[in-house]
Protein backbone atom coordinates (compact mmCIF):
# COMPACT_ATOMS: atom_id res chain seq x y z
CA UNK A 1 0.00 0.00 0.00
CA UNK A 2 1.99 3.20 -1.02
CA UNK A 3 1.64 6.14 1.74
CA UNK A 4 1.18 9.65 0.93
CA UNK A 5 2.90 12.67 2.28
CA UNK A 6 1.10 16.34 2.18
CA UNK A 7 2.47 19.43 1.32
CA UNK A 8 1.66 21.39 4.73
CA UNK A 9 3.22 18.37 6.65
CA UNK A 10 6.65 18.87 4.42
CA UNK A 11 6.15 22.52 5.13
CA UNK A 12 6.11 21.94 8.69
CA UNK A 13 8.90 19.32 8.99
CA UNK A 14 11.37 21.68 7.49
CA UNK A 15 10.22 24.65 9.60
CA UNK A 16 10.96 22.06 12.47
CA UNK A 17 13.80 20.49 11.08
CA UNK A 18 15.02 23.79 9.69
CA UNK A 19 15.62 21.84 6.45
CA UNK A 20 15.08 22.90 2.35
CA UNK A 21 11.56 21.10 1.97
CA UNK A 22 13.03 19.23 -1.37
CA UNK A 23 15.32 17.43 1.64
CA UNK A 24 12.47 16.04 3.61
CA UNK A 25 10.81 15.35 -0.03
CA UNK A 26 13.41 12.89 -1.22
CA UNK A 27 13.92 10.97 2.47
CA UNK A 28 10.47 10.42 2.40
CA UNK A 29 10.49 8.91 -1.71
CA UNK A 30 13.55 7.12 -0.17
CA UNK A 31 11.10 4.77 1.93
CA UNK A 32 8.60 5.15 -0.82
CA UNK A 33 5.80 7.59 0.93
CA UNK A 34 5.15 9.53 -2.07
CA UNK A 35 4.98 13.55 -1.65
CA UNK A 36 0.84 13.74 -2.36
CA UNK A 37 1.65 16.78 -4.98
CA UNK A 38 3.62 14.09 -7.47
CA UNK A 39 0.79 11.73 -6.89
CA UNK A 40 -0.60 11.95 -10.44
CA UNK A 41 3.59 11.89 -11.68
CA UNK A 42 3.38 7.89 -11.06
CA UNK A 43 4.07 5.47 -12.16
CA UNK A 44 4.51 7.37 -15.67
CA UNK A 45 7.66 8.43 -13.27
CA UNK A 46 9.02 5.81 -10.75
CA UNK A 47 9.90 6.64 -7.44
CA UNK A 48 13.72 6.31 -8.30
CA UNK A 49 13.06 8.87 -11.18
CA UNK A 50 10.86 11.13 -9.42
CA UNK A 51 14.02 10.95 -6.84
CA UNK A 52 16.78 11.33 -9.46
CA UNK A 53 14.53 14.55 -10.74
CA UNK A 54 14.38 15.90 -7.20
CA UNK A 55 18.33 16.25 -7.64
CA UNK A 56 18.15 17.02 -11.45
CA UNK A 57 20.04 20.97 -12.27
CA UNK A 58 18.21 22.64 -15.61
CA UNK A 59 18.93 25.80 -16.66
CA UNK A 60 16.24 27.79 -18.89
CA UNK A 61 17.68 30.39 -21.00
CA UNK A 62 14.55 33.04 -21.71
CA UNK A 63 11.58 33.77 -19.83
CA UNK A 64 8.94 34.56 -21.58
CA UNK A 65 6.16 32.78 -23.99
CA UNK A 66 8.35 29.28 -23.98
CA UNK A 67 10.84 29.99 -20.94
CA UNK A 68 7.49 30.38 -18.37
CA UNK A 69 5.72 27.29 -19.47
CA UNK A 70 9.09 25.18 -19.08
CA UNK A 71 9.92 26.57 -15.85
CA UNK A 72 6.38 25.61 -14.93
CA UNK A 73 6.28 22.31 -16.41
CA UNK A 74 9.42 21.07 -14.57
CA UNK A 75 8.37 22.82 -11.01
CA UNK A 76 5.28 20.99 -11.27
CA UNK A 77 6.57 17.38 -11.91
CA UNK A 78 9.43 18.10 -9.38
CA UNK A 79 12.98 19.20 -10.94
CA UNK A 80 14.29 19.97 -7.92
CA UNK A 81 17.21 22.82 -9.31
CA UNK A 82 16.29 25.29 -11.61
CA UNK A 83 17.60 28.26 -12.78
CA UNK A 84 16.13 31.03 -15.00
CA UNK A 85 17.95 33.79 -16.78
CA UNK A 86 16.23 36.87 -18.43
CA UNK A 87 17.22 40.68 -18.05
CA UNK A 88 13.15 41.58 -19.14
CA UNK A 89 10.23 43.16 -17.31
CA UNK A 90 6.92 42.41 -18.14
CA UNK A 91 4.93 44.64 -21.00
CA UNK A 92 2.10 44.88 -22.75
CA UNK A 93 2.89 42.95 -25.69
CA UNK A 94 3.41 40.02 -23.24
CA UNK A 95 -0.02 39.44 -22.01
CA UNK A 96 -1.19 37.65 -24.95
CA UNK A 97 1.64 34.37 -24.53
CA UNK A 98 3.45 35.01 -21.35
CA UNK A 99 1.88 32.37 -18.55
CA UNK A 100 2.87 34.12 -15.35
CA UNK A 101 2.46 37.72 -16.85
CA UNK A 102 -0.81 39.85 -15.79
CA UNK A 103 -2.06 43.40 -15.32
CA UNK A 104 -0.68 43.83 -11.80
CA UNK A 105 2.74 42.92 -12.78
CA UNK A 106 3.18 45.23 -15.68
CA UNK A 107 7.20 46.91 -14.89
CA UNK A 108 7.81 43.53 -12.78
CA UNK A 109 10.92 41.62 -13.54
CA UNK A 110 9.72 38.44 -15.10
CA UNK A 111 12.41 36.08 -13.70
CA UNK A 112 11.13 37.42 -9.97
CA UNK A 113 7.64 36.95 -10.62
CA UNK A 114 8.12 33.50 -12.06
CA UNK A 115 10.41 32.45 -8.60
CA UNK A 116 7.31 33.90 -6.90
CA UNK A 117 4.65 32.24 -8.84
CA UNK A 118 6.56 28.73 -8.73
CA UNK A 119 7.21 29.19 -4.90
CA UNK A 120 3.82 28.88 -4.58
CA UNK A 121 3.23 25.75 -7.27
CA UNK A 122 5.71 23.64 -5.80
CA UNK A 123 7.92 25.26 -2.69
CA UNK A 124 10.36 21.64 -2.94
CA UNK A 125 12.00 23.65 -5.96
CA UNK A 126 14.93 25.85 -5.60
CA UNK A 127 14.41 28.13 -8.67
CA UNK A 128 17.50 30.62 -9.09
CA UNK A 129 16.35 33.65 -10.83
CA UNK A 130 18.80 35.98 -12.70
CA UNK A 131 17.51 38.97 -14.10
CA UNK A 132 20.24 39.91 -16.62
CA UNK A 133 21.39 38.11 -20.00
CA UNK A 134 22.38 34.33 -20.09
CA UNK A 135 25.92 35.75 -21.56
CA UNK A 136 26.31 38.53 -18.99
CA UNK A 137 26.07 36.37 -16.44
CA UNK A 138 28.80 33.73 -14.31
CA UNK A 139 29.15 31.30 -17.48
CA UNK A 140 30.43 28.50 -14.48
CA UNK A 141 26.85 28.59 -13.49
CA UNK A 142 25.57 27.06 -16.94
CA UNK A 143 28.85 24.46 -16.05
CA UNK A 144 26.84 23.05 -13.15
CA UNK A 145 23.80 22.30 -15.23
CA UNK A 146 22.46 19.08 -16.32
CA UNK A 147 20.40 20.35 -19.30
CA UNK A 148 20.11 23.37 -20.78
CA UNK A 149 16.35 24.92 -22.25
CA UNK A 150 17.15 27.26 -25.17
CA UNK A 151 13.62 29.26 -24.80
CA UNK A 152 15.50 32.68 -25.86
CA UNK A 153 14.08 35.22 -28.40
CA UNK A 154 16.85 36.10 -30.97
CA UNK A 155 19.11 34.08 -32.90
CA UNK A 156 22.65 35.22 -32.34
CA UNK A 157 22.01 34.59 -28.64
CA UNK A 158 20.87 31.14 -29.95
CA UNK A 159 23.90 30.08 -31.51
CA UNK A 160 25.92 31.43 -28.88
CA UNK A 161 23.82 28.97 -26.67
CA UNK A 162 24.94 26.37 -28.60
CA UNK A 163 28.43 26.98 -28.53
CA UNK A 164 28.30 27.33 -24.85
CA UNK A 165 27.04 24.12 -23.83
CA UNK A 166 28.85 22.16 -26.36
CA UNK A 167 32.12 23.96 -24.30
CA UNK A 168 30.23 22.51 -21.10
CA UNK A 169 29.51 19.44 -22.44
CA UNK A 170 25.95 19.64 -21.84
CA UNK A 171 22.70 18.56 -24.13
CA UNK A 172 20.92 21.71 -25.11
CA UNK A 173 16.77 21.01 -25.58
CA UNK A 174 15.83 24.00 -28.09
CA UNK A 175 12.39 25.57 -29.59
CA UNK A 176 11.83 28.40 -31.58
CA UNK A 177 8.24 29.63 -32.52
CA UNK A 178 6.53 32.22 -34.72
CA UNK A 179 3.21 32.44 -35.71
CA UNK A 180 1.04 28.92 -36.05
CA UNK A 181 4.77 27.30 -36.44
CA UNK A 182 7.61 26.04 -34.20
CA UNK A 183 10.76 23.80 -34.48
CA UNK A 184 12.29 21.69 -31.84
CA UNK A 185 15.20 19.46 -31.63
CA UNK A 186 17.78 18.10 -29.03
CA UNK A 187 21.36 19.26 -29.53
CA UNK A 188 23.67 16.93 -28.24
CA UNK A 189 27.49 17.84 -27.76
CA UNK A 190 29.21 17.11 -30.73
CA UNK A 191 26.16 18.25 -32.68
CA UNK A 192 25.87 21.21 -35.19
CA UNK A 193 22.30 21.16 -35.72
CA UNK A 194 21.72 24.75 -34.51
CA UNK A 195 24.31 26.10 -36.40
CA UNK A 196 23.04 24.12 -39.63
CA UNK A 197 19.29 25.43 -39.05
CA UNK A 198 20.83 29.22 -39.05
CA UNK A 199 23.18 29.01 -41.62
CA UNK A 200 21.53 31.51 -43.58
CA UNK A 201 20.81 33.80 -40.66
CA UNK A 202 21.64 37.36 -41.26
CA UNK A 203 19.22 39.05 -38.88
CA UNK A 204 18.53 38.16 -35.11
CA UNK A 205 14.80 37.07 -35.89
CA UNK A 206 13.00 34.64 -38.27
CA UNK A 207 9.35 34.95 -39.45
CA UNK A 208 8.24 35.57 -36.06
CA UNK A 209 9.01 38.96 -36.82
CA UNK A 210 6.28 39.24 -39.57
CA UNK A 211 3.76 36.65 -37.95
CA UNK A 212 3.98 37.38 -34.06
CA UNK A 213 3.88 34.78 -31.27
CA UNK A 214 0.76 32.82 -30.61
CA UNK A 215 0.16 32.09 -27.32
CA UNK A 216 -0.86 27.81 -27.59
CA UNK A 217 2.11 27.71 -30.25
CA UNK A 218 4.63 28.83 -27.48
CA UNK A 219 2.58 26.34 -24.92
CA UNK A 220 2.79 23.59 -27.17
CA UNK A 221 6.46 23.84 -28.16
CA UNK A 222 7.38 24.52 -24.57
CA UNK A 223 5.42 21.24 -23.22
CA UNK A 224 7.66 19.34 -25.86
CA UNK A 225 10.84 21.01 -24.83
CA UNK A 226 9.65 20.19 -20.99
CA UNK A 227 8.99 16.66 -22.35
CA UNK A 228 12.54 16.46 -23.76
CA UNK A 229 14.43 18.33 -20.59
CA UNK A 230 13.28 15.04 -18.15
CA UNK A 231 14.32 12.21 -20.68
CA UNK A 232 16.97 13.63 -20.92
CA UNK A 233 17.62 13.82 -17.11
CA UNK A 234 16.14 10.14 -16.65
CA UNK A 235 18.24 8.82 -19.34
CA UNK A 236 15.00 8.20 -21.75
CA UNK A 237 15.14 7.18 -25.27
CA UNK A 238 14.48 10.30 -27.79
CA UNK A 239 14.00 10.66 -31.47
CA UNK A 240 14.75 13.78 -31.09
CA UNK A 241 18.19 13.21 -30.33
CA UNK A 242 18.54 12.52 -34.42
CA UNK A 243 15.56 14.48 -35.86
CA UNK A 244 14.63 17.80 -36.20
CA UNK A 245 10.82 18.37 -35.25
CA UNK A 246 8.98 20.84 -37.27
CA UNK A 247 5.35 21.94 -36.16
CA UNK A 248 2.51 23.44 -37.94
CA UNK A 249 -0.48 23.72 -35.54
CA UNK A 250 -2.26 25.55 -39.04
CA UNK A 251 -2.07 22.39 -40.83
CA UNK A 252 -2.06 20.55 -37.90
CA UNK A 253 1.29 18.75 -39.17
CA UNK A 254 4.22 17.75 -37.00
CA UNK A 255 6.84 16.73 -39.80
CA UNK A 256 10.36 14.94 -38.53
CA UNK A 257 13.33 15.69 -40.06
CA UNK A 258 16.98 13.69 -39.96
CA UNK A 259 19.30 16.00 -38.61
CA UNK A 260 21.96 17.18 -41.55
CA UNK A 261 25.06 15.74 -41.56
CA UNK A 262 26.84 18.83 -43.63
CA UNK A 263 30.19 20.40 -42.50
CA UNK A 264 29.07 24.00 -41.64
CA UNK A 265 32.27 24.84 -41.71
CA UNK A 266 32.52 24.51 -45.62
CA UNK A 267 29.23 26.41 -46.18
CA UNK B 1 12.77 15.65 -64.76
CA UNK B 2 10.18 15.26 -61.95
CA UNK B 3 11.04 16.47 -58.38
CA UNK B 4 9.34 16.49 -55.29
CA UNK B 5 9.03 19.77 -53.59
CA UNK B 6 7.86 20.46 -49.86
CA UNK B 7 7.27 23.75 -48.31
CA UNK B 8 6.70 24.18 -44.69
CA UNK B 9 5.53 26.71 -42.28
CA UNK B 10 4.83 30.25 -44.13
CA UNK B 11 5.74 29.07 -47.15
CA UNK B 12 3.02 26.71 -47.88
CA UNK B 13 1.08 29.98 -48.05
CA UNK B 14 -0.32 30.43 -50.99
CA UNK B 15 1.78 27.86 -52.63
CA UNK B 16 1.16 24.17 -51.44
CA UNK B 17 2.12 21.80 -48.78
CA UNK B 18 3.70 19.14 -51.93
CA UNK B 19 3.92 18.81 -55.03
CA UNK B 20 5.81 16.86 -57.80
CA UNK B 21 6.95 19.58 -59.86
CA UNK B 22 7.99 19.18 -63.23
CA UNK B 23 11.79 21.16 -63.29
CA UNK B 24 14.20 21.53 -66.46
CA UNK B 25 17.23 19.26 -66.39
CA UNK B 26 20.19 19.98 -64.04
CA UNK B 27 18.36 22.85 -62.36
CA UNK B 28 19.30 24.27 -59.32
CA UNK B 29 17.70 24.80 -55.25
CA UNK B 30 18.31 28.62 -56.52
CA UNK B 31 16.05 28.28 -59.27
CA UNK B 32 13.63 26.18 -57.19
CA UNK B 33 13.13 28.98 -54.74
CA UNK B 34 12.85 32.37 -57.26
CA UNK B 35 10.56 30.11 -58.96
CA UNK B 36 8.49 30.02 -55.97
CA UNK B 37 9.11 33.22 -54.92
CA UNK B 38 10.44 32.73 -51.85
CA UNK B 39 11.74 35.63 -49.90
CA UNK B 40 15.45 34.91 -49.06
CA UNK B 41 15.26 37.01 -45.82
CA UNK B 42 12.66 34.46 -44.67
CA UNK B 43 14.55 30.98 -45.76
CA UNK B 44 15.45 29.04 -43.15
CA UNK B 45 17.12 25.25 -43.81
CA UNK B 46 16.88 23.76 -47.31
CA UNK B 47 17.05 19.56 -47.32
CA UNK B 48 17.73 17.72 -50.03
CA UNK B 49 16.81 13.80 -49.35
CA UNK B 50 17.21 14.74 -45.98
CA UNK B 51 20.27 16.20 -46.02
CA UNK B 52 21.06 19.91 -46.03
CA UNK B 53 21.91 22.00 -48.54
CA UNK B 54 22.75 24.94 -50.67
CA UNK B 55 21.06 27.23 -53.03
CA UNK B 56 23.23 26.24 -55.87
CA UNK B 57 23.10 22.36 -55.74
CA UNK B 58 21.74 20.86 -58.72
CA UNK B 59 18.50 18.95 -58.63
CA UNK B 60 18.24 15.20 -60.17
CA UNK B 61 15.34 13.16 -61.33
CA UNK B 62 13.20 11.76 -58.30
CA UNK B 63 15.07 14.34 -55.71
CA UNK B 64 12.87 15.58 -52.71
CA UNK B 65 13.43 19.08 -51.64
CA UNK B 66 11.92 20.40 -48.67
CA UNK B 67 12.20 24.33 -47.69
CA UNK B 68 12.01 25.92 -44.22
CA UNK B 69 11.24 29.41 -43.44
CA UNK B 70 13.70 30.62 -40.42
CA UNK B 71 11.83 30.48 -36.97
CA UNK B 72 13.29 32.08 -33.94
CA UNK B 73 11.16 33.36 -31.49
CA UNK B 74 10.41 32.39 -27.92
Amino acid sequence: MTAWLELKDTLALAEKRKQNPLEIEKEHLARNVIPLHYQRNYTAISLSDQIKLLDSRVGVCGCGGLGMNVVNYLARLGVGHITVWDPDIFSENNLNRQLFSCYDNLGKSKVEVCRNFIQKINPAVCLTAIPAKWEESDASVIGRQQVMVDALDNIPSRLALASTCEKFNIPLVHAAVGGWYGQLTVVMPGDQILQEIYQNAEQQQGIEKEQGTLPFTAAVLACLEAAETVKLLLDMESDLRSNLCLVDLLNMSLDMLPKCNLDVNQM
Amino acid sequence: MVVKVKLFATFRRGRFREQDMELPDNCTVGWVLDHLNIPRRQLGIIYLNGLAATEDAVLHQGDTLSIFPMVGGG
